[in-house]
């Protein structure tokens, strides 16, 4: 009888335990993705949708930013999606910094570039699902994505307000959207 | 008997099992505070990472930082540094007053922003400041810099707001951009600011 409860009892432990564990890793690994499929929606409904540009038009803290944010930089961001085809950011950098970096759904950077890193003021980033990267133009950089949405944060740092009409114009000069070879 | 007892005792244990996995790790991943705990200490009370965006990243590390500071730069492109406490280890209040004082750092741009140390949001201000970064420092004044840390303006001097209410706590982060590789080499062991509590 005690041999017995004492299976039940081991039973029922090794039960809760990998109930625990497995409850545990997947609200770690799901939290992340939640945060993104947010922030993402939010970028996306400012703008009307997904790999549509939204510009920080504001100079210094802004209310409603994300945790943490960067008071000094004007931010352009994009939620993007490449489930129909690879998206593309064309434009100018910016002199005091300028850097463009792409998020993956699960929060991971996985590409960053800046200004001094490019051999000239132009950039020309397309954003691929794995795999699917088109045949390059000149001077274009191709990020493969693992995941089929994520966010495209462009920084510029600005040390004067009098900067912003620049910025403006800058942003303006811009191109963000689904990518259309040109043949 | 025992045929029934077996899968009751199971089912239960599954699901007594399940909730507490599930209570435990939004504890553990909604205490935004604790992105700290996934900042290595470094010498004086700065913390130091670089973890944030790398997919090197622990998934417990990952899912801190996407609630308590989201869309940061990896480690290649930015270095960053939080600290919660001054030079001697007190938590920060908005109670009381304290001075920042440092040098500048070998990087292309770096900034000390101020946070709300439970929301993580900026802090409401007359002024609309949230930070000092370099170029602002370097323009007023050459060399060593420093401000000062308070609810109201200081007599003199560059100011950083604190919240109005007394007793918030709050939390300072440096970020270097594009440090030099010297920088990144030593980092964490930097001449970092020193945050020294002047008054109560």
């Amino acid at each position: 009888m005690l041999k017995r409860g004492l299976i039940l009892l081991g039973c029922a432990a090794i039960t809760g335990g990998i109930a625990y564990f497995s409850a545990y890793a997947y609200v770690v690994d799901k939290t992340p993705k939640k945060v993104m499929t947010r922030i993402e929606g939010r970028i996306a409904k400012a703008v009307g949708g997904f790999n549509v540009c939204k510009h920080n038009k504001t100079y210094g803290p802004r209310s409603g930013s994300v945790a943490r944010a960067n008071p000094d930089s004007i931010v352009t961001s994009m939620s993007y999606d490449v489930s129909d085809g690879p998206v593309e950011l064309r434009g100018v950098t910016w002199p005091d910094y300028w850097s463009l970096s792409v998020y993956q759904h699960n929060t991971d950077n996985i590409f960053v570039i800046n200004d001094r890193q490019l051999p000239e003021e132009m950039f020309h980033v397309i954003i691929t699902p794995l795999g699917g990267a088109p045949d390059a133009p000149k001077g274009a950089v191709i990020v493969e994505s693992p995941s089929l949405t994520g966010i495209v944060v462009v920084r510029r740092f600005v040390a004067y307000e009098d900067d912003m009409p620049n910025v403006l114009l800058n942003q303006e000069a811009m191109v963000c959207g689904s990518y259309m070879p040109i043949d | 008997m025992l045929k029934l007892l077996v899968p009751i005792a199971v089912l239960l244990a599954s699901v007594l099992g399940g909730w507490l996995g599930l209570q435990q790790a939004k504890a553990a991943v909604r205490n935004v505070g604790d992105i700290s705990s996934s900042f290595e200490t470094s010498p004086g009370q700065w913390r130091f990472s670089d973890t944030v965006g790398s997919e090197a990243a622990t998934p417990m590390e990952r899912a801190r930082i996407a609630i308590g500071g989201p869309l940061g730069l990896s480690a290649t492109e930015t270095i960053y540094f939080l600290t919660l406490e001054d030079s001697k280890g007190a938590k920060f209040s908005s109670t009381c007053e304290y001075q920042v004082s440092g040098g500048a750092f070998d990087a292309r741009w770096w900034s000390i922003t101020i946070y709300d140390g439970e929301t993580q949001a900026y802090i409401a201000n007359k002024d609309n400041r949230s930070s000092w970064n370099s170029v602002a420092l370097a323009r007023e004044a050459e060399g060593p810099w420093q401000f000062t840390i308070a609810s109201k303006p200081p007599a003199s001097g560059l100011w950083l707001p604190s919240q109005v209410e007394p007793s918030q706590s709050f939390e300072l982060l440096l970020r270097l951009y594009n440090p030099s590789p010297q920088t990144r080499a030593k980092a964490p062991v930097l001449e970092m600011p020193r945050v020294e509590k002047i008054s109560c």
